[in-house]
């Protein structure tokens, strides 16, 4: 109750009234937001700008899979045949060689849930529907052999004289994409005396004998470090995933391109798997429910808004539908899990000896809270390290799983502890509306 | 002087025995098989510094959230469940071999680790400091500890159980090789926090048992 100092007025806030708000216009956006997530939205008449859908269901007619790519893993397949281009039978080892030089180049394409295997003689490459096949077997099929040359066409060093190389934007517009490449100190000797020889001139960078691109020396590069511009930012992450992965023994011939196949890890993986996981889900919303009643039903609707944004983020990263992904979501969604478990064990317990419930919130965030504080924040310290060290895999799995525990973080200390205030506010204390096996106990 | 109990000191030498094992079948080309050659991009140098980084990581939270015994413990936590998981793929993986994604999922593996190993340690933490009889060990309050917990530390475990199966219901052997990471993962985590954390920690400080 405020009182008005100057008219002596007094104005009563009804806390009842501001708790039933605050729940329903949290519980209107997330119906929003999750009715979006499904369904997507037109964002203009024409359709030329599209919301697309963001959680993966069953149906086939949703377009969620336009935001998360399935891999080869957990969608339909395009398998493709390679033969090597040698006379006679290529070797065993060489075979192999190739298989690993192309599982790297995919994967440095971010191909990473595609398969290379020997068959028959040759190799047989497994890639996700959404794949331009015919541009990709273009990639798979080349050599690799990189050769600087000067303009008489002399070769002055090879692609085994670079030590490392990226690809970057060459200037703030973002229209000017660059190649770079470090050299090892063969590399670095060769290149500072052939630009000092032919500044003004060009030097080629040539793959497999044909020229990529020609540069004009403006003056000497002597450092061991050079930005080569590139027509388009596709012609640069192409070279770079070549350059890294190696030269492959031989080049190769497409067989066959792009025949139809099921998903690597079984037919109908992806809706068993969706099924599941809204089974999963809703078996431990109903043992949260059936266990602390009003307080687990609103950790089910915390836990689906957890899964919601997790979705909605790793599909704005591009993480595709693959195993990784899934496993980071899924395991993030365990530890907000665990946390809730936790927090209402603490409550439940609190309760149970006697406290009101608002109080026993206090203390269940102030003691076992800390505790899932703890593990969010040491996982999301891990998943850091993890994006620090690695270029690869572990990278991408660490993205996923700090944004996916950070969302968990948020919802279990802020959202849910709001909602829960508000939820006491609203129906009362009462320890049976908390709590199973309780008869009831007012709150004082 | 560091004791340590009899049966932890057992089970060390157990997940030793298999870390042993599996490192001589790896170096012989008899373990970590993958499936749909994989191989070709497996990257031990990293992963093992991976691994190494992540037991540092853990050991500084550990050590300024709680103290140095806390920070001690969660790092053996974390590099027992690595090594042990990394250990057991690579026997299991004969049987179902590995995918692309093992790296990545042997370092999820310490979510297991931190969810069962941090309640546990909150919560022996704070029974040596609030129980004053002076023949109260920590050893006792390691123990009680998991007595503690143990409700939450099963219902924890059937969440990743039935998470874990979730994928293994769905797919073929390849996911259930490309889950194997995770599964060992969980395995070695339930092994250390039943058997060898809780008196790693409590040994820590034998010296200063009346000073917690």
């Amino acid at each position: 109750m405020a009182k008005n100092k100057k008219t002596g007025k007094k104005f009563a806030v009804n806390r009842k009234a501001v708790a039933a708000l605050t729940l329903a216009v949290a519980l209107a956006l997330t119906v929003i937001f999750v009715t979006l997530g499904i369904t997507g939205r037109k964002m203009d008449a024409q359709g030329l700008y599209n919301l697309l859908p963001w959680l993966p269901t069953p149906s086939q007619t949703s377009k969620w899979r336009e935001a998360l790519v399935p891999g080869a893993g957990m969608g339909e397949t395009l398998v493709s045949s390679l033969s090597p281009a040698v006379e006679g039978e290529a070797s065993r080892e060489d075979l192999e060689t190739a298989v690993r030089v192309l599982s790297k180049r995919l994967q440095e394409l971010g191909w990473t849930d595609a398969v290379v295997e020997v068959k028959e003689g040759g190799l047989r490459v497994t890639l996700p529907q959404s794949v331009d096949v015919a541009s990709l077997n273009g990639i798979l099929s080349a050599k690799g052999e990189f050769t600087f040359t000067d303009p008489a066409g002399e070769a002055f060093m090879d692609g085994s004289n670079v030590t490392d190389v990226d690809y970057d934007y060459g200037d703030a517009t973002g229209n000017s994409i660059v190649l770079s490449l470090k050299f090892d100190d063969f590399g670095k000797e060769a290149f500072a005396r052939k630009s000092t020889e032919l500044a003004g001139q060009s030097i080629s960078l040539k793959r497999d004998g044909e020229v990529v691109v020609s540069p004009r020396i403006g003056e000497p590069i002597t450092q061991g470090t050079v930005h080569i511009p590139m027509a388009s930012l596709d012609m640069a992450r192409e070279n770079m995933a070549i350059m890294r992965s190696g030269t492959l023994p031989f080049a190769f011939n497409l067989l066959e391109e792009g025949a139809e196949e099921q998903p690597l890890m079984g037919a109908g993986v992806q809706t068993i798997l969706l099924y599941a996981m809204g089974a999963l889900f809703v078996v431990i919303a109903l043992y949260f429910i059936a266990r602390f009643r009003l307080g687990g039903l609103l950790a089910a609707w915390m836990m689906l808004l957890q899964t919601a944004f997790s979705w909605f983020f790793a599909a704005l990263m591009r993480a595709g539908f693959t195993m990784l992904t899934l496993a980071a979501i899924q395991l993030a969604f365990f530890v907000t899990v665990f946390a809730f478990l936790n927090l209402f064990n603490g409550v439940q317990r609190d309760v149970q000896a006697g406290r009101s419930v608002r109080q026993a919130l206090r203390d269940g965030y102030a003691n076992e809270g800390h505790a899932s504080l703890d593990v969010f924040t040491g996982l999301v310290l891990l998943s850091v390290a993890m994006i620090i060290l690695d270029q690869g895999l572990i990278r991408l799995f660490g993205e996923v799983f700090a944004i996916s525990l950070l969302i968990g973080l948020a919802i279990t200390h802020l959202l849910l502890r709001v909602l829960l205030n508000e939820t006491v506010w609203l129906f009362g204390g009462r320890t049976s509306l908390y709590t199973a096996g309780m008869t009831n106990k007012k709150e004082a | 002087m560091m004791r340590i109990h009899k049966s932890a000191f057992q089970a060390i030498i157990v997940s030793a025995l298999v870390i042993l094992v599996a490192l001589v079948m790896t170096l012989l080309n008899l373990g970590m098989k993958y499936h749909l050659v994989a191989q070709a991009t497996a990257d031990y140098p990293s992963l093992f510094l991976a691994i190494l980084l992540m037991v540092a990581i853990s050991f500084l939270f550990g050590w300024m959230r709680y103290n140095l015994a806390g920070g001690l413990t969660l790092a053996i936590a974390v590099l027992h469940d690595q090594l042990l998981s990394f250990a057991l793929c690579a026997i299991v993986s004969l049987a179902l071999k590995l995918s692309v994604y093992t790296p990545a999922f042997l370092l999820a593996g310490t979510a297991f680790t931190y969810c069962f190993t941090v309640p546990w340690l909150r919560t022996a933490r704070k029974l040596a400091r609030t129980n004053i009889a002076r023949d109260y060990t920590r050893q006792m309050a390691a123990q009680q500890a998991l007595t503690q917990v143990k409700p939450l530390f099963l219902l924890t475990l059937t969440a990743a159980v039935l998470t874990l199966l979730v994928f293994l219901v769905s797919g073929n052997l390849i996911m259930a090789g490309t889950l194997l990471p995770l599964v060992t993962g969980l395995g070695a985590s339930v092994l250390s926090v039943r058997l060898i954390t809780p008196y790693v920690w409590a040994a820590f400080t034998f010296r200063s048992k009346t000073r917690r």
